[in-house]
């Protein structure tokens, strides 16, 4: 009894685990077949060297990409990239950027006005991928629906204030038609967009629009974009397949306009990205081409493989002027010299180095790849700005403190108010604020900052009652300097983000030169004004920046043309091919 | 000879109005349990800081107050409650506040089969697999096969399951490739997670199995059974698994429900589209409706299993049937 029990179990669990294991190959891939380890060698074993070879070279039809799944693809309520990846790859677009050029797609011809404020695209005959024409009514819906106050979409805000269409603000608050509103199919083929004002940081070109068709949403309502069956595509790819949590097929349409030059990959597979282990698992054992998003731990093992991807964003400190109604607080949140200080104190290199591999040490808002008086020059090259260095400065971070607390009259440190910091509930979020609390307290002798860790609904409303001292930030940039600029001019969507009036940071040369710059329509002129405005808002330090955020993807060396977010929000396949 | 759920039944003929009365009982205390849930449930959410649409990224009051008006969450809190209900009546559980055009109803129809496969395929093994184990451990107590079935029970409740996972996939996929890495497509895509998923199952109920065993080992039925003549597998089977077996009874509804609604860990280390993940992104999220949809279904599970399970006693040791 007790041997055959014995052998039950020895049996069970041989049966359970490995009985219809043998060498794994995924059938429904292609490239795990060719790529795993051990079926790659039982291929060659079999068939020789001389087919191996034949395969080296060949243009594969699939491409396997780990990723994120979008969040929704109801086009008036997307709010995130990821949803992005998918438009871009499934819908037309009036003009699609590719490799931070933005080249015409549908449209054929298009005309600006005198006043620079009436743009006209002719528009090339195209259709959905069922057949059904597309017409200049399906771009302009796209727009005008996002900006419907009944539609609730969070990306109207976007649209009034990056572009300034005529009458789109009085529309989204209900205080107009859409008729008035300056989006407008003139007929089936021509489009008009006008704005309120000139906008010097809009060439007509750099604004990505897809088609919407009104009966479609309607008839959905909202299942708008939930399932493949409750979306329309127009693009390169239809989106065939996707199983939530799982993956997304892209199956190639061939009734795209550039179908024939373009997108030369017969099928995009994207994987769910789940576990950053499992992602290079699949990585290196051939079930994937690429991730897109590496996980910190996995960039030495995958640093053969990677391309970079620097955000245009800022994360930093920034602070409450209002001192949450404490007088003190207010006025010691407010002094330059305080929060210069504060800044000075930081040695970013060694904190972002230490917290955060993903990230990059930055001391001003405008950098990396952004364009400056040329479209091909770099703003970050061609204006210099007088900051914080890199490493910090104790010894002057010092005398701003002696500076600040001579002005405040307050005789040590020990007096100040007590400050709290509040940031994210998460890891990275905690880690980060321990380090900056811990760097202030050595460099400084501060003692009076606390930490205020809260889940991220609780924190962004905190932040957006004011209930904070100090607050990190995560806002994201844009093409051009102005999205950043807008933030913070008074009233700006960061600096007065209820709109309540209390700005933290006022400045009125500042404001004018932001203003002035949607007029200036000589470009060297126009970023000069940004660069003086970055000064001003560097010198005044309202928001101390630390470090933006660097996405690194990891790509098989058999993998040509892979282009990731020349302009944010795009993984661009369009000359992508996979030669296994 | 072993009794089936139909012959406990069959036994309760003369006195099935007392037994339907028991179930009728039983269904109307699950209805009053899942409406108290769901009231519990939507006032708590409500009371959580913050609302569905704070994220990372910057919204204006003004972005803010529309998309609350649009998903009607600007109306009075009783309103939403009789809205819900009124919805929840018609079994439409709303859509997603986070994830735009995804149902609530969808979610669920197209992740819990997976997870209740996963489950299902971990507790089959699991369970069998746990109770043996815990069979031989008590039968060979103090030998060598016994102390290794203590080291792999504790190595399996020490040991963190996504180590365990991350391991296994890395010696039996990458480097042997004899099983994929990760993603739910066939039954061999199933394997690693179902093992992973169920190693818990086998050491927790090996560890109850060999104390039970070891319990019932005392008892002077057994002693009896020895003097009547008994063999020693008749024993063992009829007597000592069977009385050791009861109380583990009680875990196994629960035990099943649990399962069947999925492992936010195994299921994020495989790539496996399941309902564990929305249970833990939905509550971070405040995305209200899948909070909600999520719990009431769970809540009928656990509610249906206990039930069964109650049921199920009666099979297993007749004194404790209801009639």
């Amino acid at each position: 009894m007790k041997k055959l029990t014995v052998f039950a179990l020895a049996a069970a669990l041989a049966a359970a685990s490995f009985a219809s294991c043998g060498t794994y190959t995924d059938t429904d891939s292609s490239s795990a077949g060719s790529s795993s380890e051990a079926s790659a060698s039982e291929s060659s074993a079999e068939s020789g060297e001389a087919s191996s070879e034949e395969t080296s070279g060949s243009t594969a039809d699939e491409f396997t990409i780990i990723a994120t799944q979008p969040n929704t693809l109801n086009m008036i309520q997307s709010t995130s990239n990821l949803d992005n990846y998918a438009f871009y790859l499934t819908q037309e677009m009036l003009f699609r950027p590719y490799d931070g050029v933005y080249q015409p797609e549908v449209v054929d011809t298009w005309e600006v006005d005198d006043t620079n404020t009436v743009f006209t695209y002719h528009l090339k005959e195209t259709t959905w991928s069922d057949g059904t024409p597309i017409t200049a009514e399906d771009f302009a819906y796209y727009l005008t629906a996002q900006l419907d106050p009944n539609n609730g979409s969070a990306n109207a805000a976007f649209l009034i204030d990056t572009y300034g269409f005529l009458n789109a603000e009085a529309y989204n608050n209900g205080e107009c038609d859409v008729s008035e509103v300056g989006i407008k199919a003139l007929d089936d083929y021509t489009l008009e967009l006008t704005l309120e004002t000139p906008n010097a940081d809009f060439d007509g070109t750099n604004i990505k629009v897809y088609p919407l068709d009104a009966d479609f949403v309607a008839e959905q309502g909202e299942a708008l974009g939930g399932t493949v069956d409750n979306y329309m595509s127009s693009g390169p790819y239809v989106l065939s397949e996707w199983v939530y949590d799982s993956y997304l097929t892209y199956t190639k349409n061939d009734k795209w306009l550039n179908s024939d030059s373009q997108y030369p990959v017969e099928t995009v597979k994207m994987i769910q990205a789940t576990d950053a282990n499992t992602s290079t698992s699949m990585f290196e054992g051939g079930e994937a081409d690429a991730i897109l998003t590496v996980g910190n731990d996995y960039l030495d093992i995958l640093s053969d493989y990677l391309v970079e991807d620097v955000f245009s964003g800022t994360k930093g400190v920034q602070f409450n002027t209002y001192g949450q109604g404490d007088e003190a607080k207010a006025a010691l949140l407010s002094n330059k010299n305080f929060r210069m200080a504060m800044s000075y104190a930081l040695d970013r290199e060694a904190i972002v180095a230490a917290v955060d591999r993903s990230g990059i040490a930055i001391n001003r808002y405008n950098y990396g790849d952004m364009a400056g008086k040329e479209v091909d020059s770099k703003f970050a090259d061609d204006f210099s700005v007088e900051t914080v260095p890199m490493n910090g400065d104790a010894d002057k971070a010092k005398e701003y403190l002696q500076a600040a607390l001579d002005e405040l009259g307050y005789a040590s440190v020990d007096e100040l108010p007590a400050l709290s910091y509040l940031t994210f509930e998460n890891d990275s979020y905690r880690l980060m604020a321990e380090t900056l609390v811990d760097q202030w307290k050595q460099v400084l002798g501060l003692t009076n900052i606390t930490i205020d860790l809260k889940p991220i609904p609780d924190a962004i409303q905190s932040m957006m009652s004011y209930q904070y001292d100090l607050y990190y930030t995560s806002l994201s940039g844009g093409e051009t300097p102005s999205t950043f600029a807008k933030y913070w001019i008074t009233g700006g969507a960061v600096n007065d983000v209820t709109g309540s009036g209390m700005s933290l940071f006022s400045n009125e040369e500042y404001d004018s030169l932001i203003k002035s710059t949607s007029t200036e329509f000589d470009r060297a002129k126009r970023m000069e004004d940004y660069a003086k405005a970055e000064q001003i808002f560097i010198d005044e330090g309202p928001l101390i920046p630390i470090e933006t955020g660097v996405n690194y993807a990891a790509v098989a060396d058999y993998v040509d043309g892979f282009v990731y977010n020349s302009f944010d929000d795009a993984i661009e396949l369009d000359h992508l091919s996979v030669n296994k | 000879m072993p009794l089936s759920l139909h012959s406990a039944f069959f036994i309760c003929n003369k006195e099935m109005i007392p037994l339907r009365k028991y179930i009728l009982k039983r269904l109307l205390i699950s209805v009053v349990t899942i409406w108290l849930i769901v009231t519990a449930c939507f006032f708590l959410l409500r009371l959580l800081p913050g609302n569905p649409f704070a994220s990372t990224t910057l919204m204006t009051q003004d972005t803010l107050d529309r998309m609350m008006a649009y998903y009607g969450l600007d109306r009075p809190l009783w309103e939403q409650y009789v809205t819900y209900l009124k919805n929840l009546l018609h079994g439409d559980f709303g859509y997603s506040l986070k994830y735009a055009g995804r149902s609530v109803n969808y979610v669920i129809a197209t992740t819990f089969p997976i997870s209740a496969q996963l489950g299902l395929q971990a507790l089959t093994f699991g369970i069998p697999m746990g109770l043996l184990l815990g069979i031989i451990a008590a039968k060979r107590r103090g030998h060598a096969s016994d102390r290794a079935i203590n080291v792999f029970i504790i190595v399996c409740t020490a040991v963190p399951t996504f180590i365990i996972a991350a391991l296994l996939q890395y010696l039996l996929s990458v480097k042997l490739g004899l099983l994929p890495v990760a993603q739910w497509k066939s039954f061999k895509h199933t394997i690693l997670p179902t093992l992973c998923l169920s190693l818990g199952t086998v050491s927790g109920y090996a560890r109850s199995m060999r104390t039970l065993m070891l319990e019932v080992d005392r008892q002077d039925y057994l002693k009896t059974a020895k003097a009547k003549g008994l063999g020693n597998v008749r024993i063992v089977v009829f007597h000592q698994i069977r009385n050791a077996i009861i109380p583990m009874i009680t875990g196994i509804g629960t035990e099943i429900a649990g399962m069947l609604m999925g492992s936010y860990v195994i299921e994020k280390i495989f790539s496996i589209p399941g309902m564990g993940a929305y249970f833990v992104t939905s509550i971070q999220g405040l995305d209200y409706t899948m909070v909600m949809g999520l719990v009431i279904f769970q809540a009928v599970i656990v509610v249906a299993a206990n039930f069964i399970v109650d049921l199920l006693y009666g099979v297993v040791d007749p004194r404790i049937r209801v009639a």
